[in-house]
């Protein structure tokens, strides 16, 4: 049996029928005589990946969730299938020392599985190293070839499917193709984009909390968004259409900017996506309000370590405030919701619909 | 359709936030203020948990300017938070809505300026008139801070202009006379819906968990009872002594310090019957009629089911610590006692015949805090006496602190060609699955007040129950000699007296070692 080293780690190589002997194992001889580590089983993480790199990618994702890594994570390398087939596997126990206290572990187990079997027998590869009766989520790095049959079957046993848009390898149609899927019953899904969102759609939201602009958020009438990721523009409009029963009217992209136009409660609105460069999803989101007094705007701007919100209304002071982003890690917020989030499917319709319609 | 409500809000699956509202801590440049209630602040500005619309208003005697106020905290905030280091342009942000007011709460003229500082910053900030009221106080200083209130119409009963709630630190009264009496002041100025008496255990995580533990799943709800429920362990130890608080610790003493909030809090959500939603007023129910189902206990019978202690010098965490009377602001003949163990009984159905056995103490051997559910031996076990040596019935442990988590005992067989069977411990620990950077109990709490949820808050029929309950032990202990004291050395657990008390009617029942 052939040993892998990750730093820190030992992977050892064993059969998947192995696997679960190998985790016990470990479990129990946990590190330089220390007391055996006890699994709190809570749901497992099925990364799909298609190659080996791609996998080790995966493995420092896992690493980077600490405290908030699934039980069992299974890091799935697919490659093409091939006249030879074969499954190779490796597995090893990880814990995270909690910074504060250095006493208690939250152990997670890693099993990477590198194969080129037909997709139709994934399932049957994945499934035994599942932990039973436990959910499942499957993160699809890049675009998860929707069409085809590995998709359809590993979705078959997934209950949340978390993909990343910001990967996609044709942002727009893939959007809307991920879309589709999630109209589908199941699984549920989610985005990795719509997480990083977390912050801008909270700091958009709580002026509207109240005074002076509580009550006037169905008067908007427009909205600006610069975006790193175009599907994070997309999400972001795609969101406030939704949360503002706006009927989109038309759309065209331009250069660099979608712009669409769409009816609303006010009478109309207008929005505008430029593309642009920057360190996080968006660098800025504009939100234009007509009040009894003028335009009231609500402005988020991305700064390196912050984001900014400005809110300006007429006859009120300029109000400023600062705030943390969403947290760095998307995938571990999403991995602590279970079932559909309602919001972000309505947000993805909108934005979808919003992406047709610019002719991507 | 409520034209004011958010549209950005429906359905979102986010965090709940508070609506806007101003804070005014009276005590606000206190020791709570620096530890708890100003990072605790921080903290939920830091994870976006407060409104845009919100700012605080430290009230004290100490002579600060807003900006001496807010270096002072930033400080507080650098030391105590546990986001550290502190995030530069956050602070910032969170400071700008940081205000102070030198003042005494026995002067009139405080209040007026309070009242004028809150209408500048509803101007301002769009607080919406909502107000705050948080006495970081001590407890001779409550009610002139709660009439100073109610007289100015900054708050109260008479101020119409928004919500207004204040929030009471424990100890809430010293005795049944006065709780009641400070019932009797706060309520003249505040409708109880808006008191929010803050135990900052029921806002830890672990605390929660009970209810969890209990509603969440159906497999204890059939053993939850007097029928397998030999009886329930409740344990508050503290390795540390009384921490330069010898001035509050003469006055107050275990019982009142622990027993008559936490540890009776405690036993209610061990003991309540599974309410029927999670509405703040069925679970408050529920737990009310617990304490109205403990047994009262008076004259002699307080001196068989309750035992108090106080340590002697000894040694703890392996270094040596005077005794009680030794400490700082202690009068050297103190009958103060450091340790209490009481046996209690609840009359209801579930429970009948089956002993509550509560205890806390100072300077323990370690610190943990933890319920024990001791179940009844099997009925019959048909292994031979050799076989069965080292098997105890089994026992449901719910650690609330330090490492969090449940212990179940169970028997299982001794690997070998006999059959031995002994008890071992079925650990969980929280951490090893949900470890996370939780968040302190009063982050929680303050944003439960500002959401207007007293779910973990106790209402005051409680807080007078608990009273009704501790009150005839105190009228015991003050009409009779108290026990040689010291009776423990420190670094122990506690008089042997507390070991008689829990063994007398069985033998073989012993506290369980944290």
């Amino acid at each position: 049996m052939s040993t892998v080293h990750a730093p820190g780690w030992a992977f050892e190589e064993a059969a998947p029928p192995k696997v679960e002997e190998v985790l016990a194992r470990q479990r129990h001889d946990q590190e330089n005589g220390h007391a055996p580590l006890m699994r709190a089983s809570v749901n497992n993480l099925v990364m799909v990946t298609q190659s080996r790199t791609a996998g080790q990618r995966a493995l420092l994702t896992i690493e980077s969730l600490g405290a908030r890594a699934p039980s069992r994570c299974v890091v799935l390398i697919a490659e093409p299938p091939s006249e030879r087939q074969r499954v190779r596997s490796w597995a090893r126990v990880a814990h995270h020392r909690h910074s504060d206290t250095g006493a208690t572990d939250v152990v997670w187990e890693e099993v990477v599985v590198q194969t080129n079997v037909d997709p139709r027998h994934l399932p049957a590869v994945v499934l035994p190293l599942l932990l039973p009766e436990l959910p499942v989520f499957t993160y699809w790095e890049g675009t998860p070839p929707f069409a085809d049959e590995v998709f359809q079957e590993l979705a078959s046993v997934t209950d949340r499917l978390i993909v990343d848009t910001a990967t996609f390898g044709d942002p727009l149609a893939d959007l809307n193709r991920f879309d589709a899927a999630a109209r589908s019953r199941q699984p549920a899904a989610s985005d990795c984009v719509w997480s990083r969102l977390t912050a801008w759609r909270e700091l958009l939201s709580d002026p509207f909390n109240g005074p002076p602009l509580r009550g006037t958020a169905r008067r908007a009438r427009r909205l600006y968004v610069e975006a790193v990721d175009p599907t994070a523009g997309l999400e972001l409009a795609g969101w406030v259409a939704s949360r503002l029963d706006w009927r989109l009217r038309e759309a065209r992209a331009v250069d660099d900017q979608y712009l669409a136009s769409y009816d609303s409660p006010a009478g109309g609105a207008e929005v505008r996506i430029t593309s642009t460069l920057g360190s996080a999803s968006l660098t800025r989101a504009e939100l234009g309000v007509e009040t009894d007094g003028g335009e009231a705007t609500v402005r988020i701007e991305a700064t390196p370590t912050s984001l900014v919100t400005t809110v300006r209304a007429p006859g009120f002071p300029t109000a400023r405030r600062f705030g943390m982003g969403s947290e760095s890690n998307p995938l571990a917020a999403e991995l602590e919701i279970f079932g559909r989030d309602r919001v972000f499917e309505a947000a993805l319709r909108s934005a979808s619909e919003l992406a047709d319609a610019t002719g991507a | 359709m409520d034209v004011d409500a958010n549209p950005f809000k429906v359905a979102e699956r986010s965090r709940a936030t508070s609506p806007p509202n101003a804070m005014v801590v009276f005590g606000g440049s206190g020791d709570l203020a620096h530890r708890k209630i100003i990072p605790a602040l921080y903290s939920l500005e830091l994870n976006r948990l407060l409104p845009q619309h919100f700012a605080v208003v430290g009230v004290s005697r100490s002579p600060y300017s807003h900006e001496e106020y807010r270096a002072d905290m930033r400080k507080a905030v650098e030391q105590f938070s546990r986001t550290r280091p502190i995030q530069e342009q956050v602070w910032e942000s969170f400071a700008s809505h940081l205000f102070y007011i030198t003042g005494s709460t026995d002067e009139a003229e405080t209040y007026d300026k309070v009242g004028d500082l809150l209408e500048r910053i509803e101007h301002e900030y769009g607080t919406d008139g909502n107000r705050l009221f948080y006495m970081s106080l001590i407890p001779t200083l409550f009610p002139g801070a709660i009439q100073g209130i109610g007289k100015s119409g900054i708050g109260g009963r008479g101020y119409d202009r928004g919500w207004s709630r204040v929030v009471v630190e424990k100890p809430f009264g010293h005795d049944l006379e006065s709780a009641r009496q400070l019932q009797a002041l706060v309520t003249e100025v505040f409708p109880e819906r808006d008191v929010f008496r803050i135990d900052h255990y029921l806002g830890k995580e672990s605390v929660q968990n009970i209810i969890a533990l209990r509603f969440a799943n159906g497999i204890f709800e059939p053993v939850w009872n007097h029928h397998y429920v030999d009886h329930v362990q409740v344990t508050v130890a503290e390795s540390i002594g009384i921490e330069h608080r010898g001035n509050f610790y003469e006055t107050a003493g275990a019982i009142r310090d622990i027993i008559q909030n936490h540890a009776l809090q405690l036993l209610a959500l061990i003991a309540m019957e599974p309410p029927a939603t999670f509405e703040p007023e069925e679970v408050r129910n529920e737990k009310v009629k617990v304490l109205k189902a403990l047994r009262r206990m008076a004259g002699e019978v307080v001196d068989r089911n309750v035992v108090r202690g106080q340590y002697g010098s000894g040694w703890v965490d392996g270094q040596p610590v005077p005794a009680y009377r030794e400490e700082p602001d202690v009068a050297p003949d103190s009958v103060v006692e450091t340790y209490v163990a009481a046996e209690f009984l609840v009359d209801n159905w579930r429970w009948a015949g089956t002993p509550f056995f509560l205890r806390t103490g100072k300077r323990l051997p370690k610190r943990a805090t933890e319920v024990v559910v001791q179940f009844k031996a099997a009925p019959h076990l048909p292994f031979g006496e050799a076989a069965k040596e080292g098997l105890e019935p089994n026992a449901l442990v719910l650690r609330i602190q330090p490492n969090e988590g449940i212990t179940l005992k169970l028997g299982a067989k001794v690997p070998g060609p006999s059959m031995q069977v002994r008890s071992v411990n079925m650990d969980f620990s929280y951490g090893t699955s949900f470890a996370d950077d939780l968040p302190d109990a009063y982050e929680r709490l303050l944003l439960d007040v500002m959401i207007g949820d007293p779910t973990l808050f106790p209402r005051w029929d409680s807080v007078e129950e608990a009273w009704q309950i501790i009150q005839p032990v105190l009228d015991r202990w003050s009409s009779t000699p108290p026990p040689e004291f010291p009776n423990y050395e420190a670094g122990e657990w506690g008089p042997k007296a507390a070991d008689e008390l829990i063994s007398r009617h069985r033998h073989d029942r012993r506290w369980r070692r944290p």
